[in-house]
């Protein structure tokens, strides 16, 4: 180590070890390239990479490490791993060889996304990690490996894209929570509630009769506050584990949330 | 780069003639018709002794339809009209269903099956829930009109044994 230590050498002595760790390492060199000079001090390298390794061995701290050990409290899971047959708890890469592994079936959507199974999700915390999981699983950084382990990708890829697009909105979460329980809002379905449906078709008249602008944000409004208190109710309705509850209010919220839908399509885009 | 470019140029007509000849994908032309000439769409006053009014909901897609008819003293519906907020198959469901009802009797209507317009509109199974919908909407005006007839004739009856 008598030579001087290149940020280049470092970052290639980082890529032998665990291909996850590129991205981090873009961001760790591109901060240190920032500070100091390009070329670092033995000790300045030492220092910089054993901290990197004490934090995790395997993962760069933000992203890798976020899929291992926390993945575990939510959910477990053990597997052996296709490529070396070592039970691994990875959703995503084997912690021994770091390959992508294929998706686990008995994963739910919230396990994908590392967040706890409730029905109020950090919605902020949720667009971070759906964007460091894309980056870490996307197809570019599989080129040039085997054709199995770009299939995982790409299926692991999909996986944490419906994750995300599920997971994001309250009512698509909703209905997947419902169908965790084992229960769904069934196509034969009637809904015989006329208090309800007459609110909607009045929300509905007079977004087709709204002229002005004005006018399509006031019933815009009215119909967010609805929606607001509804998914307050769903969330208490969740956390008791009231089922039928659940299912009612999602129901309501279907209604609403088309006439936002529609409300969108009047409004600029914002 | 330039051939490229030209290529893009040359290619961009063929593309739009190709949309042009599939601009109605998955529908029936029975349906789009009915969804770009919507028969018999308005209200009608649902307070009316005379009109019979049916509310009625998909909780699946969220759609609602509202159906209502207008009966005179023989039993015979003599106008119907629908407002429907959802897809197209429901639209067109509805407004089929006005369009039949029309004239016919109360008994007759009644008789209107899901199937039936289903079959007219080609609908493919997964919007048969459509045609479902229309025909609870049928029925829901049919029963408004007579629970309202029926409380007026009991209050009508009341009223003569009273005096």
């Amino acid at each position: 180590m008598a030579a001087k230590l290149t940020l280049s050498r470092v970052r290639r002595c980082f890529f032998d070890k665990n291909a996850a760790f590129i991205l981090q390492q873009k961001r760790t060199i591109s901060l240190l390239s920032k500070t100091t000079t390009r070329h670092l001090t033995p000790i300045q390298a030492t220092s910089f990479l054993s901290k990197q390794a004490s934090r995790t061995p395997f993962f760069p701290p933000e992203v890798g490490a976020s899929l291992l050990p926390r993945m575990r409290s939510y959910c477990s899971v053990s597997r052996a791993c296709w490529s070396c047959s070592r039970q691994t708890t990875g959703w995503f890469f084997c912690e021994f060889c770091q390959m992508v592994q294929p998706p686990a079936p008995q994963a739910t959507l919230f396990d994908v996304m590392d967040c706890a199974k409730k029905f109020d999700v950090d919605n902020t915390k949720l667009s971070v990690k759906y964007k460091d999981l894309q980056r870490l699983l996307h197809p570019d950084r599989f080129s040039q490996h085997g054709e199995v382990e770009q299939d995982y990708a790409s299926a692991q890829s999909a996986w944490v894209n419906k994750a995300y697009w599920t997971l994001q909105k309250p009512l698509s979460r909703g209905l997947y929570m419902l169908q965790l329980e084992g229960e769904s809002i069934e196509e034969g379905e009637k809904l015989s509630d006329p208090e309800l449906l007459m609110e909607v078709m009045e929300a509905n008249e007079r977004l087709g009769e709204a002229e002005t602008e004005e006018e399509v944000r006031s019933v815009a409004e009215e119909n967010r506050e609805k929606l607001d208190r509804l998914c307050k109710e769903l969330s208490d309705a969740f956390d008791k584990g009231d089922v039928s509850r659940a299912k009612e209010i999602l129901t309501r919220m279907q209604y609403y949330s088309n006439i936002e839908d529609k409300v969108k399509e009047r409004l600029p885009p914002s | 780069m330039s051939l490229l470019r030209h290529l893009g140029k040359s290619l961009r007509p063929m593309v739009g003639a190709r949309a042009a000849a599939v601009p109605t994908a998955g529908y029936h032309e029975n349906v789009i018709d009915h969804y770009e000439n919507p028969r018999n769409v308005g209200s009608m006053d649902k307070n009316d002794k005379k009109v019979g009014t049916g509310l009625v909901g998909a909780p699946a897609c969220g759609d609602v339809m509202k159906l209502q008819i207008e009966v005179d003293d023989d039993g015979k519906i003599v106008d119907a009209k629908f407002k429907t907020f959802g897809c197209g198959s429901a639209i067109a469901s509805s407004s089929l269903a006005t369009e039949w009802i029309k004239g016919k009797s109360m008994d007759e209507a009644a008789t209107i099956k899901n199937t039936d317009i289903a079959k007219e509109l080609c609908l493919p199974p997964v919007k048969l829930h459509c045609s479902m919908l229309a025909e609870d909407a049928i029925r829901a005006a049919l029963n408004d009109y007579k629970l309202k007839n029926k409380s007026a004739e009991e209050s009508d009856e009341k009223a003569a044994v009273q005096a």
